[in-house]
């Protein structure tokens, strides 16, 4: 049994943006990311899952159970966290977790007070007085305090400080470790490779690839500039060199694959500076797109 | 039940806040009933001004006193407010975004809207409620006694009046996400549609051609004279609540919450 399953699942808006026949498969026990340009359809296809939105045409399960006909006996099994999460600001971090456990009928609150202690998050703070960091530490804590089978993530980490975005990270491998199911979508590329085994790269509302995270590094792009003690070389020919704009005895390019030929070949010359730089995730996709991505 | 108690809690603070504001109303009717039945004031006021009201000739003093307030600013109080419930039920959970978190959970949108709408109704019965018992029971206090069997009716009219508008308010706010915009929206509309009505009836406008006018529905004097309702009324706001209502669930099952 998968843990999500969709076949031909289509869901447009009136400017015919959304998701177009998306098929995708996500294995039970496995950590998925699924990346996107802003756009692409990520949410879309999460809002599509949890019922928010109903398909246009096409089919989704959820850890067996069609999501559509099925949606309350899937909700009750699933975790889900949004990208800007927005509960209850007149209430408590606690009574906005209560409400949701006594929803579910869940009184066993042993598991709030875990991850409350480990995210160190005071609930008993009205949400209205919280800082951003501190809401989706709560809504963090509401989205697994039931023990979700499966847990979906719309950009999780979105407002948190790295410090509370390792802790998150522990969280993940630990529920992975229990044979939990984590679906994530991400902007975070380094995020998205700690954390995932596979990776879906949705594009213009269809799924462009499934592959593992070992594939997707491979098609990484770093921004490069490196400055020379004399003139800059001509870089062009290196492999995986592009767009390589030279300015006095700086050059400046894009290097795609991996980064051992171009330190070996800029060792080769005296340098006085080097700087690899992350580019914005869109430059990654071009690249994944131009490179074509693994396959499925 | 958990889903019933959430949204009553949500809207407890609001809750008092407006039977507070419903209750002084009501007093400072009944403390100026005084004034009103000693001075003889219905035999002061205009004939153009008392037509307004429909016929009260005939009425006890008092009895035309508590048609002119209940016509007046007391009885729009619990439409305002009807109004304001319905567009919390799911204009103001989506305008916040709260509606994610609330569809997150393993709830049926059906289960939603039912536990609101009785929130929505216990609500305003509540304030009605108030205001009935600050009516009937100060007036007594300060020695009148009125056709209490009518009042109750009157009320009762309200009532049904209040709760058809917020039914109307609750199916129209399934196209409506922004919570400021849906207040101003139906508040203007429904303080406009109270003063048209006025203004319909100072133009001497029969009761037929008034037939778009909701507070047209709202028949203190006639029910004080008959001491009933008005089936057609009754009619007419029993089929609106359930149009309402019907529409109100159609919308809200089918609607996309998009991001």
């Amino acid at each position: 049994m998968q843990a999500i399953k969709t076949t031909g699942l289509t869901r447009l808006y009136r400017n015919g943006r959304g998701i177009r026949n998306v098929n995708l498969e996500v294995r039970q026990g496995e950590v998925f990311g699924f990346l996107g340009p802003n756009g692409a359809g990520k949410t879309t296809l999460i809002r599509t899952l949890l019922g928010f939105m109903h398909p246009q045409s096409g089919q989704a399960e959820m850890l067996g159970l069609d999501a559509v006909a099925r949606s309350r006996e899937v909700r009750q099994k699933v975790g889900y966290l949004p990208s800007d999460p927005a509960l209850y600001d007149f209430l408590t971090g606690q009574q906005n977790i209560d409400f949701a456990l006594a929803v579910r009928g869940i009184k066993n609150k042993n598991r709030v007070k875990a991850l409350a202690d480990r995210l160190e998050v005071d609930l008993k703070r009205r949400l209205k007085s919280l800082s951003r960091g501190n809401k989706q530490k709560v809504a963090i804590v509401t989205a697994l305090a039931h023990d979700p089978e499966l847990i979906i993530l719309d950009e999780p980490t979105s407002g948190l400080d790295p410090l509370v975005q390792e802790i998150f990270g522990q969280l993940i491998r630990e529920e992975r470790a229990r044979g939990k199911t984590i679906f994530m979508s991400s902007h975070v590329l380094s995020e998205v490779e700690t954390l995932c085994d596979r990776v879906g790269v949705i594009r213009d509302g269809e799924i462009v690839t499934v592959d593992q995270v070992e594939n997707l590094k491979k098609q990484r792009v770093k921004y490069v500039t490196a400055e020379f003690r004399e003139a800059a070389p001509d870089l062009s020919e290196v492999q995986g060199v592009r767009n390589v704009a030279v300015e006095g005895r700086k050059v400046r390019f894009t290097f795609h694959g991996g980064i051992d030929p171009l330190i070996a070949e800029l060792a080769k010359r005296s340098l006085v500076d080097l700087t690899l730089a992350d580019p914005p995730l869109e430059e990654v996709f071009r690249a994944f797109y131009e490179g074509g991505g693994g396959g499925r | 039940m958990t889903l019933f108690r959430q949204f009553f809690g949500a809207q407890f603070k609001g809750l008092l806040i407006w039977v507070g504001v419903a209750a002084l109303f009501a007093l400072s009717g009944t403390r100026s009933g005084a004034t009103f039945v000693e001075g003889d004031a219905m035999a002061k006021m205009p004939q153009a001004l008392l037509s307004i009201y429909g016929d009260i000739g005939g009425l006890s003093a008092i009895d035309a006193y508590l048609t002119l307030i209940l016509g007046k600013g007391t009885g729009l109080i619990p439409t305002l407010y009807a109004v304001i419930l319905a567009l919390s039920v799911v204009t103001r959970e989506v305008d916040r975004r709260t509606v994610e978190f609330l569809l997150s959970l393993p709830v049926q949108r059906t289960q939603v809207l039912l536990s609101r709408l009785a929130v929505l109704i216990l609500n305003v019965t509540a304030l009605v409620g108030a205001m009935w018992a600050v009516l009937r029971y100060d007036l007594p206090a300060q020695g009148y006694e009125a056709s209490w069997g009518s009042l109750g009716l009157i009320f009762l009219n309200l009532w049904m009046l209040s709760i058809a508008v917020g039914a109307v308010t609750l199916a129209v706010s399934m196209w409506i996400d922004d919570y400021s915009l849906g207040v101003k929206l139906f508040l203007g509309a429904v303080t406009l549609a109270y003063f048209m009505e006025y203004v319909l009836r100072a133009a001497h406008v029969s009761r037929a051609a008034r037939v778009f006018s909701p507070f047209s529905y709202l028949e203190p004097t006639s029910i004080m004279r008959s001491g009933s309702i008005a089936t057609g009324s009754i009619i007419v706001l029993v089929v609106t609540v359930a149009a309402g209502v019907a529409v109100s669930f159609w919308a809200f099952n089918r609607k996309q919450f998009s991001a």
